[in-house]
């Protein structure tokens, strides 16, 4: 099994005699590692023990596709069965994710409005001083203002979907019809509106998040 | 329940830096990321934008939790077997 960086990648070519051997001793390490990981998620807890055996080799050996097509794309940076490791749990969290949000639509979760609703209507404080709740309220006018009138749509709808429903990103990227980078990218545009925004206001940040415990 | 949301909004903007790495940036070194860490070295001091997009992104974050159990699962598996 112990091979060098540059062993596994002669031997998982196509034309290398020993891809048999290579495959199998990777989709051994692979399995079990994912296996592992597959008994840590409470939404599978409801499996039996034999089926998330067979959904680890699943996701094992179609990780093995993944990086025979990619073995190009490795760049020696890491041992390459961590490189591999890498690439399956990304294929295994992506077909869980796709399962999980398979009927999700962005529209359906904007046009209810329930999460912006919730976010932007400012929570009760119990017990507290006039001054600490003129801060509160302070705190959520900036947010209020910032996610009405200064986020763009796109923004608006990739924060509220990731930060407040915890929609994963890659789905939130599907129903904009664009990619995880550009959805990150808009998710960080209004996180920095929100930060200067609440900068202004000049009280201390561990504050701030005290005041909404 | 408003709060948590509120909170949860306003700790991710007050977290958030002028810079910071792209989901695709931090997938290409994620596993060298979790080498350094495995091999006991704070890998946040040659890669403090990943661990700035980690701790933002919770989708490269679970992506990060899986990669650390199948690494742990398998050392442990060479150590017993061997």
């Amino acid at each position: 099994m112990e091979r060098t960086n540059q062993a596994w990648l002669e031997d998982l070519r196509d034309d290398s005699p020993h891809q048999t051997e290579a495959i199998n001793d990777l989709l051994n390490h692979l399995k079990r590692g994912v296996f592992a990981y597959l008994r840590t998620r409470s939404d599978l807890s409801h499996l039996a023990e034999p089926e998330l055996e067979q959904m680890g080799q699943d996701f094992a050996q179609e990780a093995i596709l993944k990086v025979k097509d990619n073995l190009d794309k490795f760049q020696g940076k890491s041992k390459f069965t961590t490189w591999a490791a890498k690439i399956a749990a990304n294929h295994t969290i992506s077909e869980l994710r796709r399962a999980r949000w398979r009927d999700y639509s962005l529209d359906a979760l904007t046009d209810s409005g329930t999460s912006l609703q919730e976010i932007l209507a400012l929570p009760t404080g119990q017990n507290l001083n006039p001054d600490t709740e003129n801060e509160r309220r302070q705190v959520w006018q900036i947010l209020d203002e910032v996610i009405s009138q200064e986020l763009t749509d796109r923004q608006r709808q990739a924060l509220v979907a990731v930060t407040v429903d915890n929609v994963p990103i890659s789905e939130v990227a599907n129903s904009l019809n664009t990619n995880a980078n550009n959805v990150y990218k808009l998710l960080h545009d209004a996180r920095l509106k929100l930060k200067r925004s609440l900068q202004a206001l000049d009280l201390d940040s561990a504050y701030i998040l005290k005041l909404f415990e | 329940m408003g709060n948590t949301h509120l909170q949860r909004l306003i700790r991710a903007a007050l977290e958030t830096e002028e810079i910071e790495i792209s989901c695709q940036d931090c997938n290409d070194v994620l596993d060298s990321y979790a080498e350094q860490l495995l091999a006991g070295t704070d890998p946040e001091v040659s890669m403090p934008g990943v661990t700035q997009h980690l701790k933002q992104c919770f989708c490269c974050e679970h992506e990060f939790e899986a990669l650390m159990i199948i690494l742990s699962e398998v050392t442990n598996a060479s150590t017993t077997d061997g």
